[in-house]
């Protein structure tokens, strides 16, 4: 039975997309992009030199994100989101941002974003002849062994270069900081090279006085982050979820408040007159709102001024997380990617060729213009 | 007299400065395994690496992380307890909570042809009919179906409450089902609906309680890549998934259930 619903999941979703293409405008669908690198690797049965094997690009690229895709494909048609008359955003960026916050949506968000991300990593890979380790299994002393310092790839355009001796100190202390934080990543994961906004996005929206310049984010420093499963990199469009939660229950629960209030005061006002009125007034009061009047004098009484901020002030106090983080470099650490070629062991050796293969040319196309951390920008 | 205290001393010390290193356990009939496979469920290939290698590389960096620490002769079990609440020791806690699941888990497969010989117990059937989970199938689909549909690495088990009913709870990566404030069943990363939130402030509560957590695992899933990516690939997991049920020993399940 669950096998069945399975595979006729997947076919449905092969099916429908074909279909859309064909019959109809306005259903989006997507299909998995071409990467020029990848196809001739495909074509040309060869192996992606200094990486892969011909069998992981096949199993990564080809057969993953094809499943993503139909993933994609099949939760957008199985969700309202076509038939609802709203636009649909054809790109996945937008439908990230326009799902993200939305639990109704998760699958859509799940499958987008880690499209977005497989994506975004094949992307800034090219193959590499030089290579620190032999695409084969790695043994149990592979964890022994003492770290790679020596490599060959480093980028080649004089700004980027820059940009990143002064964020992290020097090229090789950045390679340190970016393969370790992978490494760091024990299930599914991205660590990511982002060039990060001065500013909060909402900053720049309150402080926005005329003059389209000032409200684009300006891009000073770059940071090396990482996002897990399905974590999509730009905080800016996700947080600030669970502090909005609070807002409305403790919303709720002040109207609640204000209406025990007032029936208080007109049962006070009624018990002058008649008695019998107030009994029906009293049996207006659901038990639900009784739980909801008892937790709220629950929580009156536990309101500590001295204890630690919870997640949600986190979420609310941390500027950080509102900032614009606008993506440069993908490394994807997830198991499946070094365990078909490097096995169990291999995550180093992966990661040590990973780097050898980052194509610079592409992060550098990515970088925005750079902004320097001056006092002038307080002038602006 | 001296000479007793003496020699006593000495057992004493030989106790204490006992080193021990974390090792792969031996399972039964795990030669048989190494050369044929898990009929059924893994090849040769796919068996070592699922067990032996992962096993190897979860216990080497148990030891090499626990080393010379308090933690270095406790079994992984203990040490899962240990450093769950311990925000500086989490990859410990990794190792530790990995190695022991991927035990729990690995004991529990037999080649298929025996694997059919073998029932779930009348016990264990009356006990998930109270959990509204009729009949076996119904069962088999809960928890595969929950094993699917999770995104990134996990767990789903089958795990008995201290009032001894039964419950399915998913572990998102590395998470233990013997403490609720590490059961990572929540995934943030896209939309938050109320019940997550709700959840999520009800494991603070109980944190701040300080309320023990007596949950015991029944049977256990692996959803992590190792298990099962070497034999059915990439998108291979629905097929793992369904061969893995085929497998099962249900001798080894219904032991673990308590037993009045």
């Amino acid at each position: 039975m669950f096998r069945i619903s399975n595979s006729s999941r997947r076919s449905i979703g092969i099916q429908s997309s074909k279909l859309n293409f064909g019959l109809s405008q306005r259903f989006i669908s997507f299909r998995l992009p071409n990467i020029q690198s990848l196809e001739t690797v495909k074509s040309q049965q060869s192996d992606f030199e200094g990486l892969f094997s011909n069998n992981s690009v096949n199993e990564l690229w080809f057969k993953r994100g094809q499943s993503l895709v139909d993933g994609l494909n099949q939760s957008l048609e199985h969700s309202n989101v076509n038939s609802s008359g709203t636009e649909v955003p054809n790109n996945l960026t937008d439908l990230i941002s326009s799902t993200i916050q939305k639990p109704e949506y998760y699958g859509i968000y799940c499958y987008s974003s880690l499209l977005y991300n497989l994506q975004f990593f094949v992307e800034n890979l090219r193959p590499s002849e030089t290579t620190i380790h032999k695409v084969d299994q790695a043994d149990p002393n592979a964890l022994l062994a003492n770290p790679v310092f020596e490599f060959v790839n480093q980028p080649q355009d004089e700004d980027l270069k820059r940009w990143i001796i002064d964020s992290f100190g020097s090229v090789i202390e950045f390679r340190t900081l970016l393969l370790n934080s992978a490494k760091g990543i024990k299930g599914d994961g991205i660590t990511w090279l982002v060039a990060e906004s001065n500013n909060s996005q909402s900053t720049i929206n309150n402080n926005f006085q005329g003059g389209k310049a000032s409200r684009e984010p300006q891009y000073v420093n770059l940071k090396v982050i990482n996002t897990y499963n399905t974590g999509f990199v730009d905080d800016s469009i996700r947080s600030g979820q669970v502090n909005r939660l609070r807002q409305q229950k403790s919303a709720r629960l002040a109207a609640l408040r204000s209406k025990q209030l007032e029936r208080q005061e007109k049962e006070n006002n009624e018990k002058d007159s008649t008695t019998t009125t107030t009994t029906t007034t009293e049996s207006t009061t659901t038990s639900e709102e009784k739980t909801i009047i008892s937790e709220i004098e629950e929580i009156d009484e536990k309101i500590d001024e001295l204890t630690l901020g919870s997640t949600e002030d986190a979420d609310l106090n941390t500027l950080y997380n509102d900032k614009k983080l606008l993506p440069l470099l993908a490394i994807d650490s997830s198991p499946r990617n070094y365990l078909l070629d490097y096995g169990v062991f291999g995550k180093q050796n992966y990661l040590d060729n990973v780097w050898e293969c980052i194509d610079w040319d592409v992060v550098a196309k990515r970088t925005p213009t750079r902004t320097q951390a001056i006092i002038g920008s307080l002038y602006m | 007299m001296f000479h007793r205290s003496g020699s006593r001393l000495a057992g004493r010390i030989i106790q204490t400065s006992r080193r021990s290193f974390h090792d792969v356990p031996v399972l039964k009939n795990q030669d048989q395994y190494v050369i044929n496979g898990i009929e059924g469920l893994y090849s040769s290939h796919g068996f070592q690496s699922a067990w032996i290698n992962y096993q190897k590389y979860l216990t080497l960096n148990l030891s090499l992380h626990t080393s010379g620490s308090e933690n270095e002769l406790k079994t992984p079990f203990q040490i899962l307890l240990n450093t769950a609440k311990q925000t500086t020791e989490q990859h410990i806690f990794h190792y530790a909570s990995q190695a022991h699941n991927n035990h729990l888990f690995m004991e529990q497969f037999i080649p298929k042809s025996e694997a059919e010989k073998t029932r779930p117990s009348r016990l264990l059937l009356e006990r998930l009919s109270y959990q509204d989970i009729p009949d076996l199938e119904t069962f088999r689909e809960r928890m595969l179906l929950l094993a699917d549909s999770s995104f990134g690495q996990g767990w789903v088990f089958l795990v008995e409450l201290p009032n001894k009913s039964l419950k399915i709870i998913r572990c998102n990566n590395d998470g233990t089902p013997y403490y609720y404030g590490k059961n990572q069943s929540l995934d943030l990363n896209g939309g938050v609906d109320e019940g997550s939130f709700e959840y999520l402030n009800g494991l603070k509560e109980r944190a701040k309680n300080d309320e023990r957590d007596y949950t015991l695992p029944i049977l256990a899933i692996n959803c992590w890549d190792q298990a099962y990516l070497n034999d059915y690939g990439v998108t291979g997991k629905a097929d793992y998934l369904s061969n893995l049920w085929d497998c099962i020993n249900w001798d080894v399940i219904n032991k673990r259930l308590f037993q009045v």
